[in-house]
């Protein structure tokens, strides 16, 4: 049993961590900051969010992985939000878009 | 040392090089990061990298506390980010010159209609580079005014009119540069010029192509100041 429960947290560590890692090639590679955004925060926040249950699992205690599960919660509720305000706010002030861009919806 | 242990152990270790790769990665991209948002956005990720740390950490120690340090961080992250976002909305009238003009441009590969990429970074370096950063920072206005005359002068502005547009922010710096080239560059020069433009939408960004880019593409983007 706890090899099972080892082995599911294994998993979650290394799958939290490859999230944030693709993330952060997202970050590089993406030519501008509206499409950065998508990387940073759809897989960054599900990268920390699945460490986050890492640590509930691997506790075992019922408290701990409900604290997890609500610091998940949390983050993806809050990631979406900043990331549309600081879009707005980029768009508003005036940073262009790549030219890869094939339409823009706020014109 | 059960199989268990040894697992998350070696997990551990694993989970953590990841992490320090994409943590190493972001703080590349707020280093380089061009404009401001870009910034923001890798500080956001710095800070979901931060809680995968901090998480990994509870796992290997076994404080389960960590986790609402955690918590508190994510918290403290979107606060920052969101002061960011605002303070890049209150920034929008007097963000200037600096962010485009003098940094880099925004893409690793710079296709056909995005004259004013290539040509700020055509510019750049050479001895016009100079006169046209200090006369985007100081003369907004300035080249606001001069750019609809010299906009008369080049019939290649109208069908590029329409291409995705400069930001306000490059218009200036532009403007300025274009100052000795307006004179110099007839009719033909800017045929030519948008010529050269349509081929560097191939990928290839050889340097003898930028220059000239740089030089005679400079027109098409003062529409866009007008926006």
């Amino acid at each position: 049993m706890d090899v099972v429960f080892a082995i599911f947290t294994a998993i979650l560590i290394l799958g939290g961590a490859a999230f944030a890692l693709v993330a952060a090639i997202g970050l590089n590679r993406f030519p501008d900051v509206y499409s950065r955004m998508h990387a940073a925060s759809k897989a960054g926040t599900v990268g920390s969010g699945l460490l986050l249950l890492a640590v509930g699992v691997h506790s075992g205690e019922l408290s701990v992985l409900a604290r997890a599960l609500a610091g998940f919660f949390f983050f993806v509720l809050t990631a979406p939000v900043s990331a549309h305000l600081l879009a707005i706010a980029a768009l508003k002030a005036g940073y262009s878009m790549s030219d890869k861009t094939v339409t823009n919806e706020m014109e | 040392m059960s199989a268990a242990d040894t697992i998350l152990f070696v997990a551990a270790w694993l989970g953590l090089a990841l992490l320090v790769a994409a943590f190493l990665l972001t703080v590349w991209r707020v280093v380089r990061g061009p404009t401001l948002p870009d910034r923001v956005v890798a500080l956001d990720m710095l800070v979901g990298i931060v809680i995968g740390f901090i998480a990994l950490i509870a796992i290997r120690t076994g404080f389960t506390l960590y986790i609402d340090i955690a918590i508190a961080l994510g918290l403290v992250g979107f606060l920052a980010t969101v002061a960011f976002a605002r303070f890049i909305l209150a920034s929008k009238g007097r963000q200037g010159a600096g962010v485009y003009s003098a940094g880099a441009p925004l893409q690793d590969t710079a296709p056909a209609p995005d004259a004013t990429h290539v040509a700020a970074r055509g510019a750049r370096g050479k001895s016009a580079a100079k006169s046209a950063k200090v006369a985007a920072r100081t003369s907004g206005k300035t080249s606001a005014k001069k750019s609809p005359k010299s906009l008369p002068a080049s019939p290649a502005v109208a069908e590029l009119a329409s291409v995705p547009a400069a930001s306000p922010a490059i218009a200036p710096g532009k403007a300025a540069e274009e100052k000795p080239s307006a004179k110099s560059i007839g009719k033909p020069a800017n045929k030519s010029a948008s010529k050269t433009v349509s081929k560097s939408t191939s990928k290839t960004r050889s340097k003898s192509a930028e220059k000239t880019a740089g030089k005679a593409v400079t027109k098409p983007g003062k529409p866009a100041k007008g926006e």
